[in-house]
């Protein structure tokens, strides 16, 4: 086991390489000069000098990169050019939000979805398989911010329930915290859900394949017993793998329906930092976010490794 | 002389004959899946929509008109009009058109590239190695947030949408590709050719390659419907195709502002993005069955 937890740890360090020459990349390979690009058209001469010496830029290109590196793996990404703070401290303020509302949204989109897909393999080929597999087709083809417009529609238009945006943060209490992201999370689940239906349809359809779910009934186990105990089970390997693999859709699924509910979270600190011109910012969340995606795959392997020991001998 | 020619010419004929046989019946068995065919279907009619629809009316997709300003659906306008008088239904075609050409390059773009990574990366274990990691880094990213920034440092132009989304999405097909090829290359008959002398690239490319491209097109066709959700969502935070010119995301963002009076900024709009997703997720699912029968119908859209 403990052979399993380095190689997956240490199988990180390329793809962190590789995430963080990107991102550096981001800036430094702008056209023209990062200062210039920073500062913006108006700047003076002497501005962009100053700006120039303070980034460092005057370096060789390798040099900086080495130098922004060990800042960054320090936790020093650098300051806001709009309001001086550090970026990761930014970051976490804006982050509370986004990561509120994409947890509440993939609990809403397992329980929803979990259900229906192994409703759908119980009964597979029948017409509640077909209804269910319509509506998560129809489900995966609504991009969320898209059903949070027309959830606002039907409740502040029809309905006149106002208002229906807004944010509390979790101080307020859990209830009003809740109830302001039910709305964002609904449309954010939704199409969760339909995608973790046709991954669990398909996982059940596969484990009740095996000799041993037919042994397990044969023997006189109840039917809920053998779906619960004996095939779900097993199919949540890939449930688990899809809920690590769209940590990313999420995180970018609440970025712009934060935007469409006007939660303060990364949707706005971004496009806000874009019209600011502020690429510390920019440049902190891009690498944040892909610093947790990988995390959390880590983490999801590593439960792989505990759950199916199958898993460990694999590589 | 005729003795020898006759069947060589009959030979000739029952090979055309079977052809044209096997051929009917491959278009029978497309016929026969639903899916494929409704797929096909809703979005060969919204292309058509996107092209021939705007000749229908007058109206020009930034004719300004401030008098006839946020006005419901009408026989003039049939969709209504936004906060500067202009044509909803014109624009959301328009914006259709936007949408189309840039899932459709992003697609194409992307499985050209993927296809080359993907191929020569199952072929030399070092190469494996080292794209491999690339495209796990690349994977890391939401689409959504790279774009953000790339575009925020070179500019909102509709050029720059493509080029990073094919930066994201070509690691999507790539994996495809190389997992597929790493099966055909196991194939005795690949050894078989290497031992005849057959080069490289002749392997790769006539032997390997066709046998991975029908998961290509799977792949190709769910690349298509996530670039144009990704590009709505872009032009939705007003980091897209830039403002006057129209895309079904920066109507959406226009009529997002005034959503409690005009509904139909919104609804029409997201009709269309429904509709496109749709008809790409319906066509690539229904493929998905008809190109390999053994795979699961349900199998995840990754």
């Amino acid at each position: 086991m403990i052979q399993y937890v380095v190689k997956r740890i240490l199988s990180l360090v390329p793809v962190l390489g590789v995430v963080a020459v990107v991102v550096f990349a981001l800036v430094h390979l702008s056209p023209g000069d990062p200062a210039s690009v920073i500062l913006g058209p108006d700047a003076s001469a002497d501005d962009i000098r100053q700006l120039r010496d303070e980034l460092g830029l005057n370096r060789p290109v390798p040099q900086q990169f080495a130098s922004w590196l060990g800042n960054a793996l320090t936790g020093d990404l650098g300051t806001s050019i709009y309001s001086g703070t550090p970026v990761t401290s930014v970051f976490l303020d804006y982050f509370r939000p986004t990561l509120s509302l994409a947890i509440f949204a993939q609990i809403i989109g397992i329980l929803v979805a979990v259900p229906m897909g192994v409703f759908a393999a119980l009964y597979r080929g029948k017409w509640m398989d077909g209804a269910l597999m319509s509506f998560a087709l129809v489900g995966i083809s609504v991009p969320s911010f898209l059903m949070g417009l027309l959830l606002i529609l039907f409740f502040a238009v029809f309905l006149n329930w106002l208002p229906v945006a807004g944010y509390a943060p979790l101080s307020e209490g859990l209830g009003t915290h809740l109830e302001y992201l039910l709305l964002p999370a609904i449309s954010l689940g939704f199409i969760q859900a339909a995608l973790i239906t046709r991954i669990t349809r398909a996982a059940m359809l596969e484990v009740m394949n095996n000799a041993y779910v037919k042994t397990a009934r044969a023997k006189g186990l109840s039917r809920a017993t053998v779906v619960i105990k004996h095939t779900l089970r097993n199919a949540f390997i890939p449930i688990l793998e899809i809920i690590g693999q769209t940590f990313t859709t999420l995180i970018a699924g609440a970025v712009v329906v934060e935007f469409v509910f006007n939660i303060p979270g990364l949707g706005q600190l971004i496009v806000n930092s874009v019209e600011r011109r502020d690429f510390p910012v920019i440049q902190g969340t891009v690498l944040l976010v892909a610093f947790g995606y990988v995390l959390i795959n880590l983490f999801i392997d590593l439960i792989y490794g505990v759950v199916d020991p199958r898993v460990r001998l694999d590589q | 002389m005729t003795d020898t020619s006759r069947p060589d010419h009959d030979l000739r004929a029952a090979k055309t004959r079977l052809k044209n046989e096997q051929r009917a019946l491959t278009l029978r068995r497309f016929m026969a899946n639903r899916l494929a065919v409704c797929g096909l279907g809703l979005t060969v009619v919204i292309c058509l929509l996107a092209f021939l629809g705007p000749l229908l009316t007058p109206h020009g997709p930034l004719d300004i008109n401030p008098i006839d300003r946020l006005q419901p659906p009408s026989a003039e306008h049939w969709m209504g009009t936004d906060n500067f008088g202009r044509d909803i239904y014109v624009r959301v075609l328009h914006g259709t058109r936007a949408s189309l050409l840039i899932g459709f390059s992003v697609a194409l773009l992307s499985s050209l590239i993927g296809v080359a990574i993907g191929l020569y990366s199952a072929y030399f274990k070092l190469l494996d190695h080292v794209l491999m990691r690339i495209t796990d880094g690349l994977m890391a990213f939401p689409a959504i947030l790279l774009a953000i920034s790339v575009i925020a440092v070179f500019g909102p132009t509709t050029r720059n949408v493509i080029l990073t989304l094919v930066v994201v999405y070509t690691p999507l097909i790539a994996r495809v590709v190389r997992s597929n090829a790493l099966v055909v290359k196991e194939q005795p008959y690949i050894e078989s050719l290497r031992a005849l002398g057959s080069s490289r690239t002749r392997i790769i490319w006539r032997h390997i390659f066709p046998n991975t491209v029908s998961s290509l097109i799977v792949q190709a066709s769910f690349v298509f419907a996530v670039a144009i959700i990704t590009e709505a969502m872009l032009s939705f935070l007003g980091v897209g195709i830039p403002a006057p010119h129209p895309s079904l995301g920066n109507i959406l963002y226009d009529g997002k502002n005034v959503i409690t009076s005009a509904w139909w900024m919104t609804v029409f709009p997201g009709a269309m993005i429904i509709g496109v997703v749709l008809g790409q997720n319906i066509l690539g699912d229904g493929l998905r069955d008809f190109l390999d029968p053994h795979t699961n119908k349900a199998v995840s859209k990754r």
